[in-house]
């Protein structure tokens, strides 16, 4: 918003009524909101995740650092790469250059597509050595080692990842599609449409820098 | 001048006939997905030739659309050569260039490779090694608000709203793990719980 | 999110923006039916559409309650109603236990969601939060229209559930709490109804927390940009800063009961656990889920829970403090007292939830500390209460009938909430858990006090909402049945509990012989009090009809109501009646003055309309006006 200050005590009538009290427009006061409401969402998945860890005697840490973590880093690097693209993306659709706006946008949705490329390749690579939502699959890689190791363990490391992981992967799903959108209608939006785009796709991104270490580097195999 | 919108150019039944082909590419692409997800083994002659029919058909009704809009100046995702008026009527100011924000993501990046590198080292107690993981991934957090977010140039009144709200709700969900290390302390002593019957915790 | 833009391609230019200014949606009145009436983006229509939506669930939840008294009273009688409408749940006309409790979940979930959240925020609020502060519309229009639809989504899908027969019963049976191990597993253990059944009732939580998402921030974004020149927060009726903090509140919580209900549903559906622990068995296998935690539901669970009972009642304070001012002619006492006690409310609900799980088996340092805090709830709800007889005192009354309903606000949640400081405590909790003591208590003070509330609003607002007077005769005909009647069915509920019977048991005696015969013999001193508080809820019940024929009967046949019939001073009564499409007729309103200038010494009348300017006042809103408009019209062009 551009309402720069003409009168000297602006700031005490700010929220006098007939001003935006922030300096913000709706749709972006809103999309933040959406943001402080969503990230308690996850936090709660987090917290119900921690409670469950913090409760166990024994947790499975089956990740070892070579290729598990790795892989996964590379999946960060991937997303932060999107987050600094998007905001490239908005700068440039502040300076009213559309096409580098689309283009830095393009570059964001390529990101968060290797993104969730990346990942469900890693999925189907869990699923297959027999991580399960409730549990380990009977008689699987997974089972036998994890009889041995963690006996104790209860079938919650498979539920937690699934469930964290795959909410998340829905956030970035969703917002490559909403970034698409934008992206085609560039030309018919205002910046603020761009600007909030880039609000969405930062959270999901701030969303991973809590998951990663939390989910994967809290799971890194200790003896190998 | 502007580009002409759609409505301008075509007629309703025109528009009718389009979204018919729209729609028909769209199924035969949702049927290209959906043989992709079922078909146990995706690399075999059928699969491969039903999705190459497929997306030819898909194609070939797309095209009709895309070709008469094209053929009639019609580009409905086009960048307009002049500013739409909504837009040119903005004056954004907006702080932070390349410089900024590659500091911000290389800072990130650095935060992030520490991170991997303390798991690599692996420090055994999960407790210091979570803490330390906190930690960084707050500041990280913290960055990507400020900068990428933006959060750091609007105005503090927003900043003061969002901030402390979302921080103490966060918080207040850690009134849980009282009772979660109870949980643990009753499942740990769980063995030795007969030899000790009675007595308080 | 994306799609919430009101498209200004329709009137495109730029004269056009400008001529409208600060024209919050660009957009003529809609001319066809279902853009009028069905998907209207008209904060009026959904409001609108939000009350006929509790009306239906208020009363399918009444007629619930109705057949669960009737079942617990008379145990073993065959109604042949009940024989025709539900043959699985009531073979021969006799509740099986299993359908009592789904009767239970089903009023549970349809009274705290569907009536007690969307009639006060979403109906009353959507109607009147805009007009009080002198806005066109909400900030997002069509995000309005949609949270309106997922909460009908949210209903349909609830209304299936009960249908959703399985193992002899029909509908869920784990309560509007749906505590697992029973809501997570109980199609594994096979319980009656926890099938498919359980699997409808989250996903219609999960709708309805959806929908109040969206409906929370288009209320916080409403509130804070679209305040008209000179309507500061100070200035604000109590009933927006009453919406503003609810919405806050949903805001906060909703997303939490979304996550626990994915968790749920997760388990129930994925196998995973958790929140089922170890070692359940069915009595011949053992089930094979381990090491998740119910207290963790619990928690999660009250995190949205607690907050939600304010949901729920802090619209009912706005609408009361608003009415006690206007129909005593004297400005709210300590308005800026109240608007604090409004805030710490909310903040504070956030920080007792754990007073639901005392004998959950948490630790009781916790317990001890949301003791304390809940305690110290009671403290600006003291602080309200006081304001709200110091507005009465010394008042020239008018007793017309929202004026009635509002004292019984005031008089039912006094009542209920005493009893909220016996609860607060670990050591008395310990033994009333779950007694009738705690279903009389937030019914008191939660369900009865927050449908007063919206009674009082109904009376007061319905001439602005559909242009004529409801009937003043019946309106009282209607309240004093009432009031004495929900006391007379939840008093004795009290002393039910202090005896020790338990919620949720579908009968405490049978009839054999037709003699009473206990079934729990602690109880025998009740029996006469049970069909005293059925035979006081049939009556209640019925009395509600009168409210019923009266609302329909006045909306075409009532008198024709002015403009300002309550001369009333907040910006609601300045417009005409109903209010044209965009609220003001074009016109922009300016504030001048606090929202409840009554009896004001030297004035002509004995209220000043909050655009009523004074000329020391005048100069200095005009000034600040000038930058004012320049902010707005900026605004208002980002906005689109």
């Amino acid at each position: 918003m551009s309402t720069e200050a003409r009168v000297g005590n602006l700031a005490a009538n700010d929220w006098d009524g007939g001003a935006f009290p922030y300096r913000v427009g709706h749709r972006k006061l809103g999309m933040w909101l959406f943001i402080v409401s969503d990230a308690m969402t996850f936090s709660a998945m987090l917290i119900g995740y921690s409670y469950a860890r913090a409760a166990s005697d024994q947790w499975p840490t089956p990740f070892p650092f070579n290729p598990s973590i790795i892989f996964s880093t590379v999946m960060t690097l991937f997303l932060l790469a999107s987050s600094f693209t998007m905001v490239m993306a908005v700068r440039a659709s502040a300076a009213n250059r559309l096409k580098a706006a689309r283009r830095w946008i393009g570059a964001t949705m390529l990101g968060g597509t290797v993104f969730i490329v990346l990942h469900s390749i890693e999925w189907s690579h869990l699923l297959g050595e027999g991580l399960r939502p409730f549990g380990v699959s009977a008689g699987s890689t997974f089972a036998k080692e994890w009889a041995e190791r963690w006996p104790q363990a209860p079938p919650l490391f498979g539920a937690s990842f699934f469930a964290i992981t795959g909410l998340h992967m829905f956030h970035v799903f969703t917002g490559v599609i909403y970034l698409g959108v934008v992206a085609l209608r560039i030309g018919k939006t205002r910046h603020e449409d761009v600007e909030i785009s880039g609000l969405y796709w930062h959270f999901v991104d701030l969303v991973w820098m809590f998951v990663f270490p939390l989910i994967y580097l809290m799971s890194v195999d200790m003896t190998k | 001048m502007a580009q002409p919108s759609i409505r301008d150019v075509f007629q309703k039944s025109d528009l009718i006939l389009m979204g018919v082909c729209v729609v028909l590419a769209a199924g035969f692409l949702l049927l290209t997905a959906k043989n992709a997800a079922s078909a146990g083994n995706f690399l075999t002659i059928d699969s491969l030739f039903f999705t190459a029919v497929c997306l030819l058909l898909a194609l070939t009704f797309i095209a009709v659309p895309a070709l008469t809009m094209r053929a009639r100046g019609v580009h409905p995702f086009a960048v307009p050569e002049e500013l739409p008026p909504a837009r040119a009527a903005e004056h954004v100011h907006f702080e932070g260039g390349t410089r900024l924000f590659g500091n911000v993501l290389l800072g990130l990046l650095g935060l992030t490779v520490v991170e991997v590198v303390l798991a690599y080292i692996k420090i055994h107690d999960l407790r210091i090694f979570l803490t330390i993981l906190m930690g960084l991934s707050l500041v990280k957090a913290a960055l990507i608000v400020a900068y990428f977010m933006h959060l750091k140039f609007e105005r503090l009144s927003l900043v003061v709203t969002l901030v402390p709200t979302l921080v103490v709700c966060i918080c207040l969900l850690f009134i849980v793990f009282p009772d979660s290390f109870r949980t643990l302390k009753q499942r740990t002593n769980r063995p030795t719980a007969a030899a000790t019957t009675g007595e308080p915790e | 999110m994306a799609e919430d833009d009101i498209p200004n391609e329709a009137h495109g230019t730029e004269e056009h923006a400008a001529e409208h200014g600060a024209a919050v949606h660009h957009h003529g009145p809609p001319t066809s039916f279902i853009r009028k009436y069905v998907f209207s983006i008209d904060h009026k229509v959904i409001g609108i559409q939000y009350l006929l939506l509790a009306l239906f669930s208020v009363f399918l939840g009444m007629l619930m309650s109705i057949m669960m008294r009737m079942n617990m009273t008379w145990p073993g009688h065959s109604w042949w109603l009940l024989a025709k409408l539900f043959p699985t749940g009531a073979p021969g006309g006799v509740m099986s236990p299993e359908f009592y409790l789904s009767l239970v979940t089903m009023h549970g979930t349809m009274m705290v969601f569907f009536v007690l959240t969307t009639a006060p925020q979403g109906g009353f609020g959507n109607y009147f939060l805009p007009i009080q502060i002198g806005a066109e519309d909400m900030a997002f229009p069509v995000l309005n229209m949609l949270s309106f639809w997922v909460t009908f989504l949210g209903l349909a899908v609830l209304v299936s559930a009960i249908f959703a027969a399985g193992n002899g019963v029909i509908g869920p049976t784990g309560g509007w709490t749906a505590y697992p191990p029973l809501s997570a597993i109980g199609d594994v253990l096979n319980v009656p109804g926890q099938g498919m059944g359980m699997n409808l009732w989250i996903i219609s939580i999960a709708l309805f927390c959806g929908g109040s998402l969206l409906g929370a921030l288009n209320f916080i974004t409403t509130l804070l940009n679209l305040r008209t020149r000179g309507m500061s927060l100070m200035r604000m009726p109590l009933t927006c800063w009453a919406w503003f903090t609810t919405a806050v509140l949903a805001l906060l919580a909703f997303p939490v009961l979304l996550a626990a209900g994915v968790l749920l549903f997760l388990d129930k559906n994925l196998g995973t656990s958790f929140f089922v622990p170890a070692g359940l068995s069915t009595g011949t296998t053992v089930i094979d889920h381990a090491g998740g935690s119910p207290i963790m539901w619990q928690h999660l669970f009250w995190f949205f829970g607690h907050p939600e009972v304010y949901i729920a009642i802090l619209p009912g304070m706005g609408a009361t403090s608003h009415i006690l001012s206007t129909f005593a002619r004297k400005p709210v006492f300590g308005y800026r007292a109240m608007v604090f006690a409004l805030f710490a409310i909310g903040l504070l609900g956030f920080f007792v939830w754990g007073h639901h799980m005392f004998i959950s088996g948490m630790s009781p340092y916790t317990g001890m500390a949301f003791s304390v805090l809940t305690l110290s709830i009671g403290v600006p709800s003291a602080i309200k209460t006081f304001n709200w007889l110091g507005t009465l005192w010394g008042g020239r009354i008018r007793f017309k009938t929202p004026m009635l309903f509002a004292i019984g606000f005031v008089s039912l949640f006094v009542a209920g909430g005493i009893t909220g400081l016996v609860l607060g405590q670990t050591t008395l909790d310990l033994s009333m858990h779950d007694t009738y003591f705690v279903l009389a208590h937030f019914h008191l003070v939660m369900g009865v006090a927050a449908i007063f509330g919206m009674f009082a609003g109904m009376y007061f607002w319905f001439p602005k909402m559909f242009g004529r007077m409801m009937n003043e005769t019946l309106g009282r005909i209607h309240f004093w049945p009432t009031i004495i009647g929900v006391y007379c069915i939840f008093i004795p509920m009290h002393v039910m509990g202090i005896v020790g019977m338990p919620r949720r048991y579908s009968q405490f005696y049978e009839i054999v012989n037709g003699q009473v015969q206990m079934i729990y013999n602690f109880n025998r001193p009740t029996v006469p009090l049970i069909h005293f508080v059925t035979w006081a809820a049939i009556i209640t019940v019925s009395a509600q009809v009168i409210f019923i024929f009266n609302f329909f009967w006045s909306m075409f046949k009532g008198q024709k109501a002015t403009d300002n019939p309550w001369e009333a001073t907040t910006l609601e009564w300045t417009t005409a009646t109903p209010p044209p499409h965009d609220n003001f007729g074009g016109r922009v309103p300016t504030v001048y003055r606090g929202a409840y200038e009554f009896s004001v010494p030297g004035a002509p009348d004995d209220f000043v309309m909050q655009t009523t300017p004074d000329e020391t006042e005048a100069n200095i809103v005009t000034t600040a006006g000038t930058h004012a408009v320049q902010g707005k019209g900026d605004g208002h062009n980002g906005h689109g």
